[in-house]
Parts: structure tokens; C-alpha cells; sequence
């Protein structure tokens, strides 16, 4: 019979109790939170790192590196580094227009209006890529709470669109989460700025992130979180600031460089990546050196930048987010001095002109106590925790940012629900058919603020069918339009005279279809293992290199000490451990590298003999 | 403020946790289970009013969060797909019941469609006058701001919100007339129609007002 340890029955009740984890996934960065008692926190691995970048890089052997490591494949991979994702998820070809011209990585036009990135012989959706962050926030955190991590509360920007907002969604999907609530990221920042403490009263929160901007006014009272209105600009952030000092870098490296030698990829990665390093260092110094070194030595930049020009560059930026308050403020039917608090979200609010305009608007102190970058997941798990069932005194009241309504004749928007409406909410429409015996109609939805159609956010076109046959004008079609907690839009529709419920195809604008996103749940799992392998083998590969760089290195310092015996077989051993770096399988390649450490400890123990006699001889003299 | 809780119709037992009486048709005052609905309550139904004009906007904003914690669909994510599905129904009516009970045209436009008044595509007619004093407002406004005469443009303004105001009052009189069946029902609901395609013009008026002085928005 055998035995069950303490250890088993804890471990398999721990992973029967699944946590419900709150996922921030920002442009720039990622990170989960959970509820542990009665305070949120966020999740800290073993080196104690929190944030993990957004960052995916995909090598020549298909493996897929998530976060630092990814990061740090930028110069080496341009191509194939794929970052600021959330730039992309849920757009058309049409929005992206401007920015594509200086990713080093290719994007291209596919089907529908949808975009995908071109990793070698693959053509990856912005759903997918974001699934690959996903998954590794995922895995992060069931390695640092010993459980399984399935339900998550993810967030985005208050001004998502439902395309945006289904697209993350479907990330989640695929990265094999059930997502059970879209949380706007200001409403997310609030919760964790209003919890337990007796605050009430009406608060602006102003998220400046990597990629998107959102401000929100909000009344908090008795537990009770309610949004009076919100506006953004998802094409807003710190991205933007990078690209001004890119500007600057490539219009004065055209002098001595070609238009072509400034978009290589690698150049392209290098000029952000230095932006991006000289916009942080302005927070804290008056100058800053913006600055790239290549390879190739031909191509180099250098430039002091100083903050008062970096403040030039970025100013029509900031007082855009000022104009987009005034807005906000207006719509909430409010003026700025009714703002009790202001509370500052996102990386970019660290910007010392971003800091001095909002102050300065505002006419008041600005809360900075919470951390800009993580106070946003920390609210997704608290959201978390009260769809568990937990802090039951808090309540959420959210509006939708957009306006949503239908194509009319004449390519005119018709509004049926408009911006800032407190959601769930919902309207109707009446259709009828204008040939007998008609058996579908389609509608085109749409959201935004403008007149046309063809100005606004197209969500897709929705097919009604299965209307019973009938004269022209004869059938009475009531179309319901449900946004949920989500903010995500439903569709039913039900012909009232003979009471039937028509069915409905959707065709998504820029999204996925359901089967896609099943087909690529289904490759997300059956890809896993071999995901995880191949980021095994890589790593043992890497380990393989140290271990070859330290022991030149050892061979080198102990040739006078070391016996030629054991040098032989150190080398040979040596030798043979490199030849196994060419092998696939992960089993043999730690075999070799376990039978290098024993071959090769003789030579170890050498070392620290010696290291601990230079002591001795130092201590004594 | 005409407040009163919900009618009790027959005692309903609640499925979940058995409590005899509630006082509400749409959930149950013990466990917080929802009850499917026979018919659409009507926006005054849901927040336990009956039917009137003179309402507590103030009070109208604290029932909405009393009520909103019954349905959230937040309190019911560990629930069954039915009691989801009545969540996000009861919620999506609250809201929009909400939307329009607290703007006073949008309410007296309802309450004409309660009492079985014609809608403004059934009956056009505005009252004597009105249309030429609206569209001579609307000049002397364009022409204001053309001149960038502030003091016009505040003065036109404020005559704009006093049309409004007056058309209000009046609505709130129609409306307790019809309360206390004081006078034939059908020529109130008319008067009030005509009163109601009025205040379109003014809103429309003050829409584009704003339009007009923030040529940039």
C-alpha cells in the first residue's frame, strides 16, 4: 500500500483551492496580484521581481521567450522581438497606419482588417502574442502561490473599444485563463486607492501608461465606486514621449545617414531602447545623454538632451491629457474645483512635466503615495476578490467610454447608447424587410462620437436570420443591445409577431471569430509542453555557455597547479559537454552537464583550496 | 415625492432559502435570489415609485445604489447561468430606468407613453408661436456669438434656460392634474405632448448653443 505524505494531501488540497488572480497587462508592463487576507498584493517571484516586461521574442527554433530575457533579445532580434503588443490588439490596418513605419518588427495587413505580426513563416495575431505574456504572468504566479491559476480578473484602458476589449478577452482564452471580468484601469487603480480607507468624495484618476491615456472621474462614497465619466486617447503614453526623442534622433541622423540606414531593425530597436533609458533618466537629472552604439561602428548617435528641450517635444502631448480632463470634468457636469483628489496611475505619471501641468490644472496636491505601476493590478485583485464573493461593501459602477450605435441610410451613425451610460445597460431598435419573404437582415454597429459611419469604430456587421417568411414591411424585428459588466456588447434580436428568436452571425471587423479563437485555444494547449520544453532547452543551453566560460577561465588561472591529468580531463570532458549542446532532447543535455560538474570537480575543489590558502597566506601576513 | 414600496402582489416564496414574504417582485429581501419577471416592470416599478412627475432627483441617485447592489452582476459571478442571466437583465433595466427618470423631458416623455399619450411621431403640434420665438432666439444667438458679445450671448443664454424652466413647471402641473384626475385625461396627455415636442426645439437649441461657442469641440 502506499503511503500518502502530509506533503501530497497539502499540496493537491492547495491546488484544488484556485486563487483568483488580478492581471494587469499594460504596454509595457505585466503583473498579477492577488487577494491574500484582507489587502491585495502584488506577485513577487523569488528574485523579488514583480514587473514583467511586455516583451515576447521568438527565436530561429520557434521557442518563445516572455518578459527580461525577451527584453534583452531586442538588439539581438529586432525582428523577432515583439513589444508594445497592446498597441496592436483589436485595431484594424487603418488606425495603425502611423505608427507601423518605425517597429522593427513586421506587421502586416490580413484578413477582414485584421493585422498579424510576421514572425519568419508565421503570422501571429496581437490576441496570440498577448497570450504568450499571459501565459507566462500565469505560470509566475502559480510558481509563487503554489496553485493553480485559472480565473482572472484582466484589465484595460477605460477607452478600449468592444473590438479591444474581445480581443484581450480572447487573450486570455488563449492562454488558458477564464476571464471573468474586463476591469477598466483607472476604476482598477481607484479601488485599490479607495480601499479601507474612509475616503469618499470625488476623485480623478489620471493613468498615463506606456501605450494609452485615460482619466476618469469617479465618486466614492460608503464602499460604492461609481464612474461619472471617462475619456482617453488609447494612442497616448509613454511610447509617444520615446518616439518624440526618436524623432529627434533620426531627423538629425538623416545629415549622415541615409532614410533606409535609420529604419533597420536593429537601428530601430537600438533608437528606442535608447529613447526610452534617456526619458527615464530626465525624470531624476536636468541632462541627459541619448546616445546608440551598433556593432557596425558606421552607424552611431550621440546627443545631450536636456529636460527643458524634452519638455518642448513632449508639451502638445501633456496638454492634450489637460484638454481630455476638462473634457472629462464637463462631461461628469462638474468643474475643476469639485475634484476632491487627484490620484496619478501609470509609469509615465513620474514625467516631472506631467506631474507640474496636472498639478497645476487640478490646483491641487496630487496622490503619488501608490505605486504608479502596480496600484492598477492590485485593484484588478481586489475585483477579483469581490466577484469571489469577498468585500461585500464594495460595489463598481461603470460607464462605457463610447458611444454605440448603428450605420443608417446615408452612412449616418445613429446613437442608441450613449458615452459615459452607467453599464449594464441596453437599447432597442425596430426593423422590418423590405423584399417578401426576406429571410436575414444585417446591421453594421458602430461606436464612437462622430456623425458619419464611416468616421466611427467599426465593430462588424451582425446577420439576423431565421426571419419567418412574410410580405416586405410585414415582419416587426426588435433588436436588443446589451453592454454587460465589461463593457462588452450582446446582441439579441426577435421577431415580435411570431415571437421567434432570430440567430445571429457576427462578423467582426478587426477581431476573431469564435472558431478562431477555439482553433488557437486548442494550439495554445497542445503547444504547451512543447513550449515549455523548448524554453528548457534553451536555458540549459545557456547554463551549458557559463558553465564553458567559467571553466576556460579556471584552466587558464590553475595551469600552474593544476595537474596535467586533470587538465587533460577537464578538457576532454570540456569537449565533450560542448558537442552535447547540440542536442535536442533536455534529458540528455542536463545528463551531459551533470557528467561535465562530476568530471570536472576535481578541478573545483583545486580551486577553492587555492582561493582559501590566498586567504590564509593574506590573513596571516 | 410620491414613494411607496412595491404593491404586494401574492406572497412569493423564495426557491433559494424559502422566505415567505417579500416586498419586492425581483428579488428576495432574505437571500438576495432573483425571481424571474411575468411582465417588464415599468422604470417607476423598479425603483419602488409610482408613476409622477415631481420627483427627488437627489433621492432617485441613493435608491439607484441601493437598488444596483440587489442585481450587480458582480454579486452574482458564483451563481447559476440563470440567476446570471437575471442579473444582467435586472441591472440593464435599472440603468436605463435610471437614464431616464432623472432628466425631466426624458421622464415626462415616458409618463406620456405610460398613460397611453400619443408619441411625438403620432402628433407634431407645437404650441402657438413657438416655433418663430425659437427660431429667433436661435439668430439672435448666432448672431451674438458672430459679434463675440458675451454679455448677448449670457443674456440669450439664460432666456433659453427660462423657456426651458417654464416648460417644465407646466409639466409638472399637467402631470399632477392627470394624478388627480382633475380634467379630461386625453386633452392633458394632448397639452402635454404638444409642451413635450416644445421642449425638443429648446433642447435642441441648447445643444447647439454650446456647439456654436465651442467651435472647436
Amino acid at each position: 500500500m502506499a503511503l500518502v505524505t502530509i506533503e501530497d494531501l497539502t499540496s493537491a488540497a492547495k491546488a484544488h483551492k484556485e486563487a483568483v488572480v488580478g492581471i494587469d497587462l499594460g504596454t509595457t508592463f505585466s503583473l498579477a496580484a492577488y487577494v491574500d487576507g484582507d489587502e491585495p498584493e502584488v506577485i513577487r517571484d523569488e528574485d523579488g521581481q514583480v514587473l514583467v516586461p511586455s516583451v515576447v521574442s521568438f527565436t530561429d527554433e520557434n521557442a518563445v521567450i516572455v518578459g527580461w530575457p525577451a527584453r534583452e533579445r531586442g538588439l539581438l532580434d529586432p525582428e523577432h522581438t515583439v513589444f508594445s503588443v497592446k498597441r496592436l490588439i483589436g485595431r484594424g490596418q487603418d488606425d495603425l497606419a502611423k505608427d507601423l513605419g518605425l517597429l522593427p518588427y513586421q506587421v502586416e495587413d490580413a484578413e477582414r482588417k485584421l493585422v498579424r505580426i510576421k514572425i519568419r513563416e508565421n503570422r501571429l495575431t496581437p490576441q496570440e502574442v498577448s497570450a504568450e505574456i499571459l501565459k507566462e504572468v500565469k505560470n509566475r504566479a502559480e510558481k509563487v502561490l503554489d496553485r493553480k491559476v485559472t480565473k482572472t480578473v484582466i484589465t484595460v484602458p477605460a477607452y478600449f473599444d468592444d473590438t479591444q476589449r474581445q480581443a484581450t478577452r480572447d487573450a486570455g482564452r488563449i492562454a488558458g485563463l477564464d476571464v471573468l471580468r474586463i476591469i477598466n484601469e483607472p476604476t482598477a487603480a481607484s479601488l485599490a486607492y479607495g480601499l479601507n480607507s474612509k475616503k469618499k468624495g470625488i476623485v480623478a484618476v489620471f493613468d498615463l501608461g506606456g501605450g494609452t491615456f485615460d482619466i476618469s472621474i469617479l465618486r466614492i462614497a460608503n464602499g460604492v465606486f461609481q464612474v461619472l465619466s471617462t475619456l482617453g486617447d488609447t494612442f497616448l503614453g509613454g511610447d509617444d514621449f520615446d518616439r518624440a526623442l526618436m524623432d529627434l534622433a533620426t531627423a538629425e541622423m538623416k545629415d549622415e545617414h541615409s532614410e533606409d540606414t535609420v529604419r533597420i531593425p536593429v537601428v530601430l530597436q537600438a533608437l528606442k531602447q535608447a529613447a526610452e533609458k534617456t526619458k527615464i533618466e530626465l525624470t531624476s537629472a536636468d541632462t541627459a545623454t541619448l546616445s546608440i552604439q551598433l556593432s557596425d561602428p558606421e552607424i552611431s548617435y550621440e546627443r545631450e538632451v536636456s529636460r527643458s528641450e524634452f519638455n518642448d517635444l513632449i508639451g502638445a502631448l501633456v496638454e492634450k491629457t489637460i484638454e481630455f480632463c476638462k473634457t472629462a470634468i464637463n462631461d461628469a457636469r462638474l468643474t475643476p474645483d469639485r475634484i476632491e483628489e487627484v490620484v496619478m496611475v501609470g509609469g509615465s505619471t513620474r514625467i516631472p512635466l506631467v506631474r507640474e501641468k496636472v498639478e497645476e490644472f487640478f490646483g491641487r496636491p496630487l496622490h503619488t503615495e501608490l505605486n504608479p505601476d502596480e496600484v492598477v493590478a492590485l485593484g484588478a485583485a481586489i475585483q477579483a476578490q469581490i466577484l469571489s464573493g469577498g468585500f461585500r461593501e464594495m460595489m463598481v459602477l461603470d460607464v462605457t467610454p463610447l458611444s454605440l450605435g448603428l450605420e443608417t441610410f446615408g452612412g449616418a451613425m445613429s446613437k442608441l447608447i450613449m458615452r459615459n451610460s452607467p453599464i449594464p445597460t441596453r437599447a432597442s431598435e425596430q426593423f422590418t424587410t423590405f423584399v417578401d419573404d426576406q429571410t436575414s437582415v444585417d446591421i453594421h454597429v458602430l461606436q464612437g462620437e462622430r456623425e458619419m459611419a464611416e468616421d466611427c469604430r467599426s465593430l462588424g456587421k451582425w446577420k439576423l436570420t431565421d426571419i419567418p417568411p412574410m410580405p416586405a414591411n410585414g415582419p416587426k424585428i426588435t433588436v436588443t443591445f446589451t453592454l454587460d459588466a465589461n463593457g462588452v456588447l450582446k446582441v439579441d434580436a426577435k421577431e415580435d409577431r411570431s415571437g421567434k428568436e432570430l440567430s445571429i452571425e457576427v462578423q467582426p471587423s478587426s477581431g476573431l471569430t469564435d472558431e478562431e479563437v477555439e482553433r488557437m485555444v486548442k494550439e495554445s494547449i497542445e503547444h504547451a509542453k512543447q513550449d515549455v520544453e523548448n524554453r528548457q532547452r534553451i536555458d540549459l543551453r545557456n547554463e551549458i555557455d557559463s558553465i564553458r566560460r567559467a571553466t576556460v577561465k579556471a584552466l587558464e588561472q590553475s595551469q600552474n597547479v593544476c595537474p596535467a591529468e586533470l587538465l587533460r580531463t577537464v578538457n576532454y570532458a570540456l569537449s565533450d559537454l560542448l558537442a552535447a549542446a547540440e542536442l535536442e532532447d533536455i534529458h540528455e543535455l542536463q545528463k551531459a552537464i551533470d557528467g561535465f560538474n562530476e568530471a570536472s570537480e576535481p578541478l573545483a575543489k583545486l580551486q577553492m583550496d587555492a582561493v582559501a590558502k590566498t586567504a590564509l597566506q593574506e590573513a596571516e601576513s | 415625492m410620491a414613494v411607496e414600496s412595491m404593491p404586494s402582489t401574492e406572497a412569493t416564496t423564495c426557491p433559494n432559502c424559502e422566505q415567505k414574504e417579500g416586498d419586492h417582485p425581483l428579488f428576495c429581501t432574505g437571500c438576495g435570489h432573483l425571481f424571474p419577471e411575468d411582465e417588464g416592470a415599468n422604470h417607476f416599478a423598479l425603483f419602488g415609485l409610482t408613476p409622477s412627475f415631481d420627483i427627488d432627483e437627489g433621492e432617485l441617485e441613493l435608491k439607484l445604489i441601493d437598488i444596483s447592489r440587489r442585481f450587480h452582476p458582480d454579486f452574482f459571478a458564483t451563481s447559476d447561468a440563470e440567476q446570471q442571466k437575471l442579473s444582467l437583465q435586472y441591472s440593464a433595466s435599472l440603468n436605463t430606468a435610471h437614464q431616464v427618470l432623472r432628466d425631466p423631458f426624458e421622464r415626462a416623455e415616458y409618463l406620456v407613453q405610460l398613460f397611453g399619450g400619443k408619441q411625438s411621431s403620432e402628433d407634431k403640434s407645437i404650441p402657438e408661436g413657438f416655433l418663430q420665438k425659437t427660431m429667433l432666439l436661435r439668430m439672435k444667438l448666432e448672431e451674438a456669438v458672430e459679434d463675440n458679445d458675451e454679455s448677448a450671448i449670457d443674456a440669450l443664454n439664460q432666456q433659453v434656460i427660462n423657456e426651458s424652466e417654464e416648460l417644465l413647471r407646466g409639466m409638472s402641473e399637467l402631470f399632477e392634474r392627470l394624478n388627480n384626475e382633475d380634467g379630461e385625461r386625453n386633452s392633458i396627455l394632448a397639452q402635454a405632448r404638444m409642451d413635450l415636442n416644445a421642449t425638443k426645439y429648446i433642447r435642441n437649441l441648447i445643444h447647439d448653443s454650446s456647439g456654436l461657442q465651442r467651435p472647436d469641440a
